[in-house]
């Protein structure tokens, strides 16, 4: 392998201009349309095609690339800030963010979590370069049936984690999942639960959902608990510090390695983003001390969460480099970026283009920096919109709501179901069910079912092939096994309560 | 000799008349008077939309756009969000859309209850090819081969495809009917997208894949898969040694089209602008090197020769749909 050399090839044409200006612009753009919720990466990408036009390949590939890592670093702030993640691989980030913002440690988080991205952004990239190919070959093996294995291990692993009542949690996980068979159904074509609304066709929006029970559900809480109290009017949450003390770093680094690696890996998957913040802070929580903290303000969590979504950038750009084939999303409107250059996307692609190729490989790295360096000291900017009373702050996060969806598809209709779930999000905290509960189930639901259902076709001895196959089957076996470990755990842990109290 | 006032009434009348004529020539000349909406139903970086940004493009290029288009895009709903849409601006030359066969498909099976007789279909653009895929390791040699063991047994293969209903999926079921396979037992298993089918292929979860051939090609090329057989209806130059369903013996041809419809009852003047406008558009060589980079071809086919291919193409469908109980009640 020759790599050494074509890597400071491609440095030194990613630094020449005015590549470095489009990576900078790129890297900006990208954080906006991470901080507000809506529209992602992937439309944005799109958006940016007829301006690309008149640049060349690698001046607009390095700006897409900019865009792409922009947007997973900026999920983190409004999560943290204002309990609105703008994607669904931010929801976790949230989960525990929010309430430690409310600690006065929202500065802290922001920080850990621009360090975290960074540290898993980068890491990826070192494995794109070095393990592409077999990993190439590896994300080949995930069939229907391995796909289906893996989203039921991680919905399982996220579900056992519900701390309060087992069956609320699971109610919410099994409403998430009848909303995600809204829309049109993949293998007849045929529209289910739709009532007649043509938009419901392409079904709901895991970001309108997400904005509408954790934003909106928010702001509507804050309006009940606060009704008729005068001492709320000027309630604030506060900046409070930004810098991360000896012991917050010692807790967040762990986790930010693991989750780095969970989400390279899971990024070779479809949906891989999601899976990987879901399945990496489940698993910091389950190794961790003190769990129980986990939801109240776990720096350990939010960590593991963004270095994770960060790595899976790397992970997704793996099928599209080495073999041509994007996953859905950003990567897909790559491919045909890539096709519109001429660049005839495939296998060969690596070789033929290699120059350019390894131009893009070194603007990822050169995101990366350029996104550390811009966003740390922005954190100390952003950490001021604590400092606005929560009266004034929950109206804004209100708008900041019903924009994000309406730019999804800007269709009203989304705006009206942002704020229908915002409605159910209220009534969720008020019953005490887990808006997160929900929110997973929607999210793995579609994939769990579509991939359920091509298994099923595609086998000749019907549900066994979930069995014969063997990656399945381990992922099978490591479900049950955690299964069982909560279940004894769970038992002993109820003793353990009782002593205490 | 004319009188005076005679003279200048007549030269008066005679100015008249000339403003009159030229200003009946200026309101012919004049459409569009202001920019025109083009409504690809899709979403930025889709197809639709690449066509859209091709028009543009090359009418800009080639100095014939009259008025700037506005793009607006209605993806999503299946297509459906275009069509509406345009029913709802019945009567307006302001506004073209472009959409595939969806338009048809979506009315027979009910997703929608309006269909190509409720727009005006203006032409067919450019057409995709759709293939039988296979790995380069499989044991399958030709498509004869598949269609054999299809005989014996419908639901001895099983495909993958993009997403149904579509070409993809049209590509297996036309060419078995006409062999005489029970076509509505095929085991069709649909994707993601294409990208993810051919993963699935690659994979070796699924034997053969019926997909786009510009999906295809560069896997071929590479020696990771094989191409069976092209839907064109003479072989394709990139592929001279694959033999298209003609070659087979299997009379059936399939394109992947997108075309551009406008509102029912849409100004006649508008209609016939677009027409005009598009047929010179297609000979332009802006365009046609824009086909060349998205592996697209050529297939213009203008106002009224468009709707009848519609209109035959329904009935295909809808025999096609009717056994495997995918169209909507009443629509048999």
């Amino acid at each position: 392998m020759d790599a050494i050399p074509l890597l400071m090839n491609g440095f030194s044409q990613a630094l020449t201009a005015p590549n470095p200006l489009s990576a900078l612009i790129g890297c900006f753009l990208g954080t906006v349309v991470g901080v507000l919720p809506g529209i992602g990466p992937s439309t944005t990408v799109a958006l940016m095609i007829p301006i690309s036009f008149a640049m060349n390949p690698a001046t607009a590939l390095i700006m897409m690339m900019g865009v792409y890592c922009g947007a997973m670093y900026g999920g983190a702030i409004t999560s943290i800030l204002i309990n609105v993640p703008g994607e669904a691989s931010s929801v976790m980030t949230a989960v525990d963010g929010y309430p430690l913002a409310k600690q006065g440690r929202g500065g802290v988080a922001m920080v850990l979590c621009q360090v975290g991205s960074f540290i898993g952004g980068t890491l990826s990239i070192v494995g794109l370069m070095i393990v592409a190919l077999p990993l190439a070959n590896l994300a080949l093996q995930f069939g229907p049936a391995e796909n289906f294995s893996v989203m039921f291990f991680a919905l399982i692993l996220a579900a056992t984690l519900i701390s309060e009542s087992m069956l609320r949690g699971i109610t919410a996980l099994i409403l998430g999942l009848i909303l995600a068979s809204i829309g049109t159904d993949l293998q007849t074509g045929i529209g289910r639960l739709t009532m007649g609304v043509p938009e419901l066709l392409d079904g709901i929006d895991n970001v309108v959902v997400i904005i509408g029970v954790f934003g909106v559900g928010e702001v509507l809480w804050y309006a009940v608990s606060t009704y008729g109290k005068a001492e709320a009017t000027l309630e604030r949450i506060g900046a409070g510090r930004w810098i991360p003390n000896r012991k917050e770093w010692r807790a967040g680094l762990g986790p930010i390695f693991r989750g780095s690696l969970t989400g390279f890996l899971t990024g070779l998957l479809a949906a891989g983003s999601v899976l990987g913040s879901f399945l990496s802070y489940s698993f910091e929580k389950r190794l961790s001390k003190h769990p129980e903290q986990f939801g109240k303000g776990a720096l350990e969590g939010i960590t593991a969460c963004e270095s994770a979504n960060n790595a899976s950038t790397g992970g997704a750009l793996i099928p599209l480099l080495t073999l041509g084939i994007p996953h859905s999303g950003t990567t897909a409107v790559l491919l045909t970026v890539l096709t519109m250059y001429g660049l005839k996307p495939g296998p060969q692609m690596m070789i033929d283009q290699a120059p350019l190729m390894w131009t893009v490989i070194a603007s990822l790295y050169i995101a990366n920096v350029i996104l550390i360096v811009m966003n740390l000291p922005a954190v100390g900017v952003f950490i001021k919109i604590l400092d606005v009373p929560l009266k004034f702050l929950m109206p804004i996060i209100l708008v900041f709501a019903s924009v994000g969806a309406f730019s999804i598809n800007s269709s009203l209709t989304d705006v009206v179901l942002v704020l229908l779930f915002g409605v159910i999000g209220f009534f969720m905290r008020w019953s005490g069910f887990t808006p997160v509960a929900l929110v997973l189930g929607m999210v793995l639901g579609e994939r769990l079912e579509q991939s359920l259902r091509q298994a099923l076709m595609i086998s000749s001895n019907g549900g066994l092939i979930f069995l014969t196959k063997p990656i399945s089957l381990v992922f099978l076996l490591l479900t049950a096994a955690i299964v069982a470990v909560d279940l004894l755990t769970r038992k002993k842990g109820r003793v353990a309560d009782d002593s205490e109290g | 000799m004319l009188s005076k006032t005679f003279r200048v009434a007549l030269a008066i009348l005679a100015a008249t008349t000339l403003v009159l004529v030229s200003e009946q020539v200026n309101a012919q000349q004049a459409y569009p008077t202001k920019p025109v909406q083009l409504v690809p139903a899709g979403s930025p970086g889709g197809g639709l939309d690449i066509h859209a940004r091709a028009i543009e493009q090359a009418l800009t290029v080639e100095k014939m756009l009259d008025k700037p288009f506005t793009v607006l895009h209605k993806g999503g709903g299946g297509g459906n969000l275009l069509t509406s849409y345009l029913v709802n601006q019945k009567g307006n030359g302001y506004v073209i859309g472009i959409n595939s066969n969806r338009v048809l498909l979506n009315e027979l099976m009910g997703t929608i209850e309006y269909g190509y007789k409720d727009l005006t279909p203006i032409a067919r653009l450019t057409t995709e090819y759709e293939c039988w895929a296979v790995r380069a390791d499989s044991k399958y040699k030709t498509a004869l081969e598949v269609m054999a063991d299809l005989k014996k047994d419908p639901t001895s293969v099983t495909f993958g495809v993009g997403t149904v209903p579509s070409d993809d999926q049209f590509n297996i079921l036309l060419p078995a009917k006409k062999n005489g396979v029970d076509y509505s037992k095929i085991k069709i298993v649909a994707f993601d997208a294409g990208g993810d089918a051919m993963a699935k292929l690659l994979g070796g979860h699924v034997p053969v894949l019926s997909t786009g051939f510009s999906e295809a090609i560069t896997q071929a090329e590479a020696g990771k898969v094989r191409i069976l057989s092209v839907s064109s209806p003479t072989k394709l130059d990139r592929v001279p040694k694959v033999p298209c369903w003609k070659d087979l013996g299997i009379d059936v041809a399939i394109y992947h089209w997108r075309g551009i419809y406008g509102p029912q009852d849409m100004p006649k003047e508008a209609y016939g602008y677009w027409i005009k406008k598009f047929a010179a558009l297609v000979k332009t060589k802006t365009w046609k090197g824009s086909l060349e980079k998205f592996e697209l071809f050529d297939a213009f086919l203008p106002g009224e020769e468009f709707k009848e291919m519609l209109a035959k193409d329904n009935e295909i469908y809808r025999e096609l749909l009717g056994p495997m109980g995918m169209l909507k009640k009443g629509k048999k």
